[in-house]
């Protein structure tokens, strides 16, 4: 629909026709700018929201919040009196000094922390909006002035540094001739810098303003517009909501001049007619180009199809098939759009794992990570995930998965946890371990399921697929512990003597960590507590008579082997942090000095002694390792490999 | 200087029972003879005669010495230890009313009668008048004898029926000196640092215990050879020896760290009977006589070892430290490894002196499998030599009739070597180089020193396989070192013959040889292959000849020096150790 507010004049019949509307308004933006905040609870500004988003002046809601768009002239409107009695002036009739206020603005409106952007676009709408101010009010020639800004103008004033941007968001609403309208904007598509603005804007001409965006479109086509690649598709895709027969003909006409532009604009636009699709679908069938840019096209078109839900259900399976054999191609672009844009579909997780082997058979696998990102349930990851490790064992590189695990976990958390628990409570071992793997692949912590969903064997399962070798103690705690809740007196009983088993492990941070989730108040817990605090008594009784007996010290007979171990460690370390060093980010940027005595330093531009900060992190480490780590690591291996309740089930 | 080093080290006797040990060697190289010593009277009432002895005085008068020694928290006298029961008062009246019989000294009865007070501290002022008062009237004739240098002559005209004197700290210290530590120790002013260094750093972590050795070292090219020394002097030898012996073990004992008497010991002791067998002394009852006096330092100090680590290796993981952090990973099983062969060596040795054989046997077992079941280190070797503790636990186990636990520990060994290949593709290193096997276990690398394409453990356990029958493991564990492509083998030592013939240098017998040093150059690596079929193999195996040998040591009754110079200089054991076991006969 085109925008109901194309000029300032606009913008005061609706303040004057709608005395609620600039106060809202008003209001909003204050509060906005006094929070720090863009988005406001629907509960609470019910009013305000429903008379705003009558008048179309809100952003698309997000769950219970909306937000102002700056992008409709009213909003900015009331926006420039805000700033205007904040700022105390008014917007100077001058584009330079009203730039440079609308600047000012911003930055005050950032106080107290000038570099936190919390508006997002506020400043860049106001500066556009200005403009068209002065062009509206002003009659000031923006084409002109924009055009007249040299680069060397925008290196000594900051205030015009992105002009060419600005002048994109203000473009749509200038009056000016069509040709001025064309050689300006061909002349933004040149330019590498301001393309992607104006393909945008372009875009959103046929939204805002559909007739002049139709003549402009027609005296592009009667002059070289072909020769700007996504010119016309981002017309055809700004007009097609106004006028969509007209558009898909327009857009199959294009193979005329070039098939490239063809299948990009009956790609891109967004077909609310299934009668569109069907023809676009038919043409595209009937083609038998061949060149690599045009078929690296075709997984936009298919994927985009695939999720139109105006795509009659036959083409999309068409679609798929189509896609299958896209897959065949060995062009490196074709293939990596392929399979992001095949997981960018939304659902269709049987016909998506369908693909996936002809994905996979190209051999590189790191696609993984974010294929399942649009699926609509876990369990095809899991699914996957099942076959890799009843494949590989324990050499399956969960690496390859660990994002699209999280993704998962983010957007199906019930049905994840079904799965997750299903996988370690399993009857093969592999697949139990392969669930521990997964729950404590989460980035700094571990994926939470509740034990206490499943039934008793299924209890004593995951008891013993985690604590006899915990591999990251700490996280694991938190949800092992609510088994101490379980209604089982058999799976309350073995995590009692398996928590009393880990103070070898653990000293007595088992006991404080166990503490830590447990309720003295209650009796069960006390007992619990009571138990594990006997047991470290005798474990403490047994470390300290050893730790007497000198003859055994390690540090007291064997102090040059030991430090010869702890030496090489150091080393080890150290050539692992040169290594990451060598590749951080970080490293690049800045200058490393080595410091090798003190405290703290400075530098001869900078006096003042930089104190160096303490940065450490600690991880509770299985204390048997070091006394077996042979049999440590060969238990780890048969709990996670031999140990199956029913051979070859659940294969 | 050397004054000070010495009193230094006398003060520092802190339990009585050390100033009664090395007493009588100082009375002994003065020239007295010992009747009686505290050990000898262990038990007993000793009525304030700890030793008795007779010796010439200074007035060449053949005399009865009663000493009567005051050490540890009775030292110094003070009008405590002076007045209390059975302090210096009453021993003196005790020694003096209190007859002593001797029989075997015709005239023991009739000789007169000199009472030593000997105390390695000083007589506090506060008593000094109390004390002089008491001697003089329980010693009326003798009382201005008293006095701080006993060497003056006496100025007594006539020889009194009994006499007193009092030795104290100085006057030990001038006696030591002069008596012990000058032939020896305190010779020249390198000796002298040495000893001071031995003396310092003896418990001190780091130390390697060279300046214990050199110091033995340089006492025995003092010593020379036996023929160019007399009866005094090889006297002094030996007890030099035994004191520096009895100072490690003192110190390590009062530092509560008896790791470096097991350490330093066994060195002396393993010396001091290649010097024997150098000088054809094995069969001199006299010198067996100090050699065992030297041993039995030795054998006190392992034993108070064991009374205090047994308790503790024989729990879990017992002997793994838990301050030991990661190193623990090696330190664990090269500890358990040392600590099993010792503890054999031990067990040996009490075994051989022990008269009630079967029952001691029987709690030696009880022990050491208690300590093999709950230390797995003991199964892991990490380095091919710990094929010595191995060897040393079958062969005790199956000397004692237990050849099922025999053949467990064996199988156990086995899992742990193929173990830590699956887990961690380590092997034991052929070159017995610890620091290897630590940077393998840290960094992942092996070393150009670390090596494992040649095995002699394994050659060994693959024929303990054989004579123990143990047909399965033996085709388990082919299979695995199959995959691997290791070359087996076993050590075989030169005989006298091959010594001179193939190592003409070497002017040793293989027996001083392997008493004297780890074995290397000194014989050859014999070729083990492995047959498909288990029955071919094990016949092949107890067809071998064995190495064979006369060893002197064994023929003057000290077989467990044999065993103690396996595990002291860590030369594996050869293959008649094995090859000769026949299950159901006597090994």
């Amino acid at each position: 629909m085109p925008s109901r507010y194309l000029t300032i004049q606009d913008c005061r019949s609706l303040m004057d026709f709608d005395p609620l509307a600039p106060r809202f308004l008003s209001e909003l933006i204050r509060l906005s700018i006094k929070e720090k905040r863009t988005s406001f609870a629907i509960e609470k500004f019910r009013e305000q929201h429903d008379h705003l988003r009558e008048l179309e002046l809100l952003k698309p809601e997000f769950e219970k919040f909306f937000a102002l768009d700056y992008g409709m002239l009213p909003v900015c409107y009331a926006l420039a009196i805000v700033a205007e009695e904040m700022m105390d002036q008014p917007v100077p009739p001058d584009p330079v000094a009203a730039l440079g206020f609308a600047n000012r603005f911003s930055e005050f409106i950032r106080q107290p922390k000038p570099r936190t952007y919390w508006y997002q676009g506020l400043e860049r709408r106001f500066k556009a909006y200005v403009l068209l101010w002065l062009h509206d009010l002003h009659k000031v020639d923006i084409t002109a002035f924009v055009q007249s800004v040299t680069e060397e103008m925008k290196d000594k004033n900051v205030d015009l540094q992105s002009i060419d941007i600005t002048y994109a968001y203000v473009f749509p609403y200038l009056m000016d001739d069509t040709e001025i309208q064309y050689k300006a904007i061909t002349g933004m598509l040149e330019n590498a810098r301001t393309k992607d603005s104006a393909l945008n804007t372009i875009k959103d001409f046929g939204g805002i303003n559909p007739i002049r965006a139709a003549a402009l479109y027609e005296y592009a086509k009667s002059h070289d517009g072909v020769r700007y690649e996504g010119l016309f598709t981002h017309f055809l895709k700004g007009l097609y909501p106004i006028d969509g027969d007209h558009c898909v003909n327009e857009a199959i006409e294009l193979h005329k001049q070039s098939y490239v532009e063809c299948i990009m604009a009956i790609s891109w636009l967004d077909y609310n007619d299934d009668k569109h699709i069907i023809t676009v679908f038919d043409f595209t069938q009937q083609q038998t180009e061949t060149t690599i840019e045009y078929l690296r096209i075709l997984p936009s078109f298919y994927t985009r199809l695939i999720d139109n839900q105006y795509t009659p259900e036959e083409i999309k399976k068409e679609c798929f098939r189509l896609i299958g054999e896209l897959t065949t191609n060995e062009d490196s672009q074709l293939r990596g759009d392929l399979v992001w844009r095949t997981g960018m579909i939304n659902g269709h997780d049987s016909e998506k794992m369908d693909l996936l082997p002809m994905f996979m058979a190209w051999g590189h696998l790191g696609f993984l990570n974010d294929y399942f990102s649009h699926f609509d349930s876990p369990s095809s990851l899991f699914s996957l995930l099942r076959q890799a490790f009843l494949e590989h064992g324990m050499s399956v590189d969960l690496n390859l998965f660990t994002r699209a695990v999280s993704g998962q976990y983010m957007l199906h958390q019930a049905q994840f946890s079904r799965e997750l628990l299903k996988f370690l409570s399993d009857d093969l071992a592999i697949i139990r371990f392969a669930g521990v793997r997964i729950m404590m692949s989460r980035y700094g912590g571990s994926y939470e399921v509740n034990f206490l969903n499943l039934d008793e064997e299924g209890q004593l399962r995951v008891i013993e697929s985690l604590l006899p070798t915990p591999t990251s103690i700490e996280q694991l705690m938190p949800l092992i512990m609510k088994l101490r809740n379980s209604l089982y007196s058999s799976v309350r009983a073995r995590l009692e003597s398996e928590l009393i088993t880990l103070i070898a492990a653990y000293d007595h941070h088992v006991v404080d960590m166990v503490g830590e989730h447990l309720d003295i108040k209650q009796e069960g817990d006390k007992k619990v507590l009571d138990n594990l605090n006997e047991a470290y008594k005798t474990f403490k009784l047994d470390k300290d008579a050893r730790l007497k007996i000198k003859e055994l010290d390690p540090m007291e007979n064997e102090l040059p082997s030991v430090e010869l171990y702890y030496q090489l460690e150091h080393e080890n370390q150290t050539e692992m942090m040169e290594r990451i060093n060598r590749q951080s980010f970080f490293a690049q940027l800045a200058r490393k000095i080595t410091m090798i005595r003190g405290s703290g330093f400075n530098t001869e531009t900078n006096q003042d002694i930089s104190l160096l900060g303490e940065v450490g992190t600690s991880k509770l480490i299985d204390r048997r390792y070091s006394i077996n780590p042979d049999a440590y690591e060969w238990n780890f291996r048969m709990n996670a490999m031999e140990k199956n309740y029913d051979e070859g089930a659940g294969q | 200087m050397k004054n000070i080093i010495v009193r230094e080290y006398l003060e520092s006797l802190t339990e009585s029972e050390e100033l009664d040990f090395i007493f009588p060697i100082l009375l002994e190289v003065m020239g007295f003879k010992i009747i009686s010593t505290p050990r000898i009277t262990k038990g007993l009432a000793q009525y304030g005669k700890d030793i008795v002895a007779i010796g010439t005085d200074d007035d060449s008068i053949r005399k009865r010495f009663y000493f009567e020694i005051k050490g540890g928290a009775d030292k110094d006298i003070t009008p405590a230890t002076y007045s209390k029961r059975d302090g210096v008062r009453e021993s003196i009246i005790e020694a003096k009313d209190r007859s002593f019989n001797d029989a075997s000294n015709p005239d023991f009865d009739t000789l007169p009668i000199k009472i030593v007070l000997v105390h390695n501290g000083i007589l506090r002022a506060n008593v000094k008048e109390t004390f002089d008062g008491f001697i003089e009237r329980e010693f009326p004739s003798t009382a201005a004898s008293v006095k701080r240098k006993w060497w003056q002559p006496n100025i007594t005209p006539k020889t009194p029926k009994l006499e007193f004197e009092r030795w104290d700290i100085y006057e030990l210290t001038e006696l030591f000196t002069q008596h012990l530590f000058n032939e020896y120790l305190l010779t020249d002013t390198g000796a002298i640092d040495r000893f001071k260094k031995v003396l310092v750093l003896i418990n001190t972590p780091r130390n390697d215990y060279s300046d214990y050795f050199h110091l033995v070292n340089f006492i025995f090219e003092k010593a020379g050879p036996n023929a160019a020394m007399g009866e005094r002097k090889r006297l002094l030898f030996f007890e030099t020896l035994r004191m520096i012996s009895f100072i490690v073990y003192h110190y390590s004992r009062d530092a509560r760290n008896l790791d470096a008497a097991r350490k330093c010991i066994p060195y002396t002791v393993l010396k001091v009977w290649s010097w024997i067998l150098e000088n054809n002394l094995e069969k001199e009852q006299k010198v067996m006589r100090h050699f065992e006096k030297n041993a039995q330092v030795l054998h006190q100090a392992l034993t108070d070892y064991f009374e205090s680590t047994l308790p503790a290796a024989k729990r879990k993981d017992g002997l793994w430290a838990p301050n030991g952090g990661r190193y623990e990973q090696v330190g664990y099983p090269v500890r358990a490894m040392e600590y099993i062969a010792y503890l054999i060596f031990y067990y040996k040795w009490q075994q051989q002196f022990d008269d009630k054989i079967g029952n001691l046997s029987d709690q030696q077992i009880d022990s050491l499998v208690t300590v093999l079941n709950n230390n797995d280190g003991t199964t892991r070797p990490f380095l091919d030599n710990h094929s010595i503790s191995i060897c040393l636990v079958l062969n005790f186990l199956i000397e004692n009739g237990k050849v099922e636990d025999a053949k467990t520990y064996l199988r156990n060994v086995q899992g742990s070597v193929q173990i830590a290949y699956h887990t961690h593709r380590r092997l034991p290193d052929g070159g017995n180089r610890i620091e290897s096997v630590i940077r393998l276990v840290v960094r992942r690398q092996k070393s150009v020193y670390y090596e494992d394409s040649t095995s002699h453990l394994f050659g060994i356990m693959l024929e303990y396989m054989a004579v123990l029958g143990m047909d399965t493991e033996y085709k388990s564990f082919m299979e695995f070192l199959k995959q691997l492509n290791i070359n087996l083998a076993v050590f075989i030592p030169y005989d006298d013959h091959q010594l001179g013939q193939y190592l003409p240098d070497n002017k040793l017998s293989h027996e001083q040889n392997l008493i004297s040093h780890t074995l290397y150059q000194e014989g050859y690596q014999a070729e083990i292959v492995l047959e498909d079929d288990f029955a071919a193999f094990q016949a092949k195996t107890l067809a071998k000849p064995v190495f064979t040998y006369n060893y002197r040591t064994q023929q003057a009754g000290l077989i467990y020096l044999l065993v103690l110079a396996h595990v002291y200089f860590k030369t594996p054991l050869f293959p008649s150790a094995w090859r000769l076991i026949r299950i159901g006969a006597p090994v």
